[in-house]
């Protein structure tokens, strides 16, 4: 095989290697195997943090023709919230928002807990009404609750 | 001729992988109807034997779903949060109504995954793995169901062959020690979850707000 069909091959392996397949909208990159692997054992959290990492920024480069794949903003944020980096998480939160309107009623109530506004245990809060479009990112703290002390 | 036996092993070959009985198409009018934006996917139920069937599982279905063109809200954060909302348990979380759920993360449909089956064969140098998952996907407006399937499949991890068959051998008994030891199934699970929603046409999981066809 001449060397110049070998370049296409060699593309397009490497891609396939990369996770970054032809027809896909996102790379994942590892993170099946690492949540996998973080599920199974709880102490290999680094790792999973650090996978979340790499797909966010492999995602937000300029010019990245795969955006950041729903959710991963949003779980490294509960992972920075279970560690106590709460400014982190509620930055993340509100990464997630903007990205994914669909996200904005759950990314609220994190945002809330991030801030420590809001108890985990969301059934404490009033349900903020649903409609039938995403609520706009402007829309204030969507079910933003009175606390009861 | 060699063409014409290509052609009946291809054909030979397709009917074994179950393509035999078309299935009758699903109704899809309630999903077009409602034409959900976001998926919730809970905590499968797990009624096989293997014990780390649902973190394979869990592991697996964000890619398939998100490539699907849905927002699918971050697996192992939906778990916990659940868990901080009294529903620890898979049980308790496939026995709530999808509109409770729901509510909770402002989700257009919840997704209630259930295995029944996740059991390997060992044999000699080989191991088949079968797995039976049921999907069910239900409205978080009205709670009726947008979409379900079964799915079965029998999975057997390639080898590449190396020509030689001694090597070969070596390899499929390090593989096949390998896999009794420390499966790990998350190749397995990929590739069921891609299925599910893919394969055949017809039978696959229509695509969302995010899927190039609907732009």
């Amino acid at each position: 095989m001449s060397t110049k069909r070998l370049i296409p091959v060699a593309i397009l392996a490497a891609a396939l290697v990369s996770g970054c397949a032809p027809g896909t909208l996102y790379n994942y990159g590892d993170y099946s195997d690492q949540l996998y692997e973080f599920q199974r054992d709880p102490t290999e959290r680094a790792d999973y943090v650090a996978e979340l990492r790499e797909i966010i920024a492999d995602g937000s480069e300029p010019g990245a023709k795969q955006p950041v794949p729903p959710g991963i903003r949003a779980e490294l944020g509960y992972m920075m919230l279970e560690t106590g980096d709460t400014a982190e998480a509620e930055q993340l939160f509100r990464a997630e928002k903007q990205a994914w309107p669909e996200s904005a009623l759950f990314m609220d109530r994190m945002i809330a807990v991030a801030r420590g506004e809001a108890p985990m245990d969301f059934t404490a809060q009033p349900t903020p009404e649903r409609t039938s479009t995403p609520a706009p990112a402007t829309k204030q703290g969507a079910g933003a609750p009175a606390l009861t002390n | 001729m060699r063409a014409f036996f290509t052609a009946l092993a291809l054909a030979a070959v397709s009917m074994i992988i179950g393509c035999a009985e078309a299935p009758a198409p699903k109704d899809l009018s309630a999903f077009n109807t409602q034409k959900p934006r976001s998926i919730l996917v809970v905590p499968p139920l797990n009624n096989s034997t293997q014990v780390d069937a649902p973190d394979s599982f869990l592991a697996t279905i964000s890619v398939p779903v998100a490539e699907k063109g849905f927002y699918i809200f971050p697996v192992h954060t939906v778990k916990r949060v659940l868990e901080d909302n009294g529903l620890s348990d898979a049980a308790l979380v496939h026995g709530a109504p999808p509109e409770r759920l729901a509510a909770i993360f402002g989700a257009d449909a919840v997704l209630y995954p259930t295995i029944n089956r996740w059991d390997s064969k060992y044999v000699v140098l080989s191991t088949t793995t079968t797995v039976q998952l049921n999907y069910r996907i239900a409205s978080g407006k009205t709670g009726e169901i947008l979409w379900d399937r079964d799915y079965t499949m029998y999975y057997t991890p390639q080898n590449n062959s190396s020509g030689n068959v001694f090597v070969d051998l070596a390899v499929a008994a390090v593989q096949a020690a390998v896999e009794r030891a420390a499966p790990s199934y998350v190749p397995l699970a990929t590739q069921a979850n891609f299925n599910a929603f893919n394969v055949p046409v017809g039978q696959g999981l229509p695509g969302g707000p995010y899927s190039p066809k609907a732009q």
